[in-house]
């Protein structure tokens, strides 16, 4: 495994506001802490050329953990093991083996062209004029770097910045890239330039990708497992097919009924299967498949409401998540 | 060679140099501003001498080739690395260099001394326009100490710069601790008058203190007052201890990010 993360925690120590001037007193000469769990005995393991989704809602420990896994943050207890190198430990060598992308910062020289931007990185990272010349020909085809190769990184769009930020983390060929918000602000082109970058890079070069994302687009269209992480702990790790089924509801049925009649059919479908998930939106009536209810009995279920029109639906991905994350909100609070 | 990454370091400097090179009216402000005061500090030694012709064991000519000189490294040496390091450490930019296959110090190092090269392209012809029309000149005895001296007060000034930003790891503003430390380093180091002027007993306590490194040892040699070896192994020594003193506290800084957080 390219990847190993082994019960991986990471406690905050943040200062407690005093609430009353005695304890404003004491606080000037000795303040008090308390310690806060960001990322709780976290385990995953990500095998090399895996693209890979880390989400979860603001503050879960998301970035935390790629800052753990970047070498930036040690953690408190736990062990993370990158293609061999303890991050922390082996941080000079080891950041040749990785690239990184945050959404909100720049790894690029503000007020140089990103031609010196990019040769600087190579010297840095001591890649070799053929290896710099081929990525940057990679670049050139697919994220048309060619429009605004010479132009000092200031002027740049936000969009045509972060591919540059992107094509800057795989310049000197990574074994793992680390992505945080690429896609934070980019209009819809943008991020669909972004994603065929990415994905060519991950799927040509082999490159292993950690992506982070609240944009569920980028993880739907880029990443084939899901780690998904809320309130430090690590709630998921699965296929993007297995978290379907397993936080959503399925696959329905959606029948197109007369508008006065949604409501009576309802009522008939949960009284002939009262544990059976029915929903309506507006004259649809939407019907979970379930084995215990074959097709062709819920067609005759149906009949006497004027069935005009019948389709699977599937639930949208960002329903799903938004649902899997108030479900574990309602859990915190019970 | 000690594993310093030296192709890294120069595309360092170099880009941090093009840097400079682009802000081209700041380079003109700079310029214009810098013969300002070199012309005032000319005018203002002049009524000093106006009625004695040595003060301090000093003539005329000799204060004010020291004062320039000093002003003069004074205007391309500090960089500005204690504002620019703290700012990033304020800022959280600080993990932008923690993904950078190089220590903290050296790639600031690098980056400091880009500007500075890069301020002494216009610096200095400014300087030698200065001295042509006041019909001064510089006598050093020997160039290459003279050289390594300046080498050894950048080493020096970067150093302390660097220490001082990482104050910006506990304090929001370090405006207080910058401004003293420039007071101590312009002051103490020979940099606004020539050490000549203090009193006998400040400067033999001096003596033993790095300050005159800074400033007095380079312009010593500069102007040729200074011709023995000696003084630049002491400034040497000191720029040793230093390095020592700002690559520690470096990694206890880094170690404190990486353990508390940015």
């Amino acid at each position: 495994m390219l990847i190993q993360v082994e019960n991986l925690s990471r406690v905050y120590r943040t200062p407690i506001a005093p609430k009353n001037w005695g304890e404003r007193l004491k606080h000037l000469l000795r303040a008090n802490y308390e310690d806060k769990l960001s990322v709780s005995a976290v385990n995953f393991n990500i095998a090399a050329g895996e693209c890979v989704g880390l989400v979860g809602p603001n503050g879960a420990g998301k970035s935390t953990t790629i800052k753990m896994l970047t070498g930036i943050l040690e953690p408190s207890s736990g062990r993370v093991l990158v293609a061999g190198y303890h991050p922390q430990r082996d941080r000079v060598k080891y950041v040749k083996k990785i690239g990184v992308v945050f959404g909100q910062r720049s790894q690029l020289w503000w007020d140089l062209p990103v031609k010196d931007s990019f040769e600087i990185l190579q010297a840095l990272f001591d890649v070799p004029q053929a290896a710099f010349k081929a990525r940057l020909d990679l670049f050139r085809r697919e994220a048309n770097l060619d429009e605004f190769y010479q132009r000092p990184v200031r002027t740049l769009s936000l969009g045509q910045r972060m591919l540059c930020e992107i094509a800057a983390a795989f310049l000197h060929s990574p074994d793992v890239v680390f992505l945080d918000e690429p896609t934070i602000g980019l209009d819809l082109d943008m991020k669909a330039r972004m994603r065929g970058l990415i994905r060519k890079l991950n799927q040509e070069s082999g490159t292993t990708v950690l992506i982070t994302s609240h944009d569920v687009g980028d993880i739907e269209r880029l990443t084939q497992r899901l780690l998904l992480i809320d309130k430090g702990t690590l709630r998921f790790d699965g296929s993007l097919a297995d978290f379907r089924s397993h936080a959503g509801d399925g696959r329905w049925w959606a029948a197109r009924l007369q508008p006065d009649l949604v409501a009576a059919a309802e009522i008939q479908l949960r009284a002939h299967h009262s544990a059976l998930p029915v929903r309506q939106r507006g004259e649809w009536l939407e019907i979970a498949r379930h084995d215990t209810l074959p097709f062709a009995e819920l067609m005759q279920l149906l009949a006497p409401y004027s069935v005009s029109e019948l389709k699977p639906v599937e639930q949208e991905f960002e329903e799903l998540l938004h649902g899997f994350y108030l479900a574990n909100q309602a859990e915190a609070v019970c | 060679m000690l594993g310093i990454p030296f192709k890294g370091c120069a595309a360092l400097a170099w880009g941090s140099a093009r840097l400079v090179a682009t802000d081209r009216k700041g380079r003109w402000l700079v310029t214009i501003g810098y013969l300002i005061a070199m012309w005032l500090l000319y005018y203002l030694w002049a009524a000093l001498y106006a009625d004695t012709p040595t003060r301090a064991g000093m003539t005329f000519n000799s204060a004010v080739l020291h004062v320039l000189v000093a002003q003069t490294l004074l205007a391309f040496l500090p960089v500005g690395t204690d504002w620019r390091l703290a700012r990033e450490i304020r800022s959280g930019e600080i993990a932008t260099q923690l993904i950078l296959p190089m220590s903290l110090p050296l790639r600031q190092f690098a980056i400091s001394l880009g500007r500075a090269l890069a301020k002494a392209t216009y610096i200095l012809p400014a300087f030698a326009l200065f001295l042509w029309y006041f019909d001064l000149s510089l006598t050093p005895k020997t160039i290459p100490l003279a050289l390594a001296s300046i080498a050894l007060s950048f080493v020096l000034l970067f150093c302390i710069d660097f220490v001082v930003a990482l104050a910006g790891f506990i304090a929001t503003d370090l405006w207080g601790i910058t401004a003293s430390k420039d007071a101590l380093v312009m002051f103490l180091g020979g940099a606004l008058i020539p050490m000549a002027f203090f009193p006998a007993g400040m400067r033999e306590v001096l003596a033993y203190l790095p300050f005159g490194h800074f400033f007095n040892t380079p312009v010593g040699y500069i102007n040729g007052e200074i011709v023995s070896v000696q003084p630049l192994l002491i400034q040497a020594a000191w720029a040793l201890g230093f390095v020592l003193a700002a690559a520690w506290a470096g990694r206890v800084v880094l170690r404190k990010l990486i353990v508390f957080g940015a």
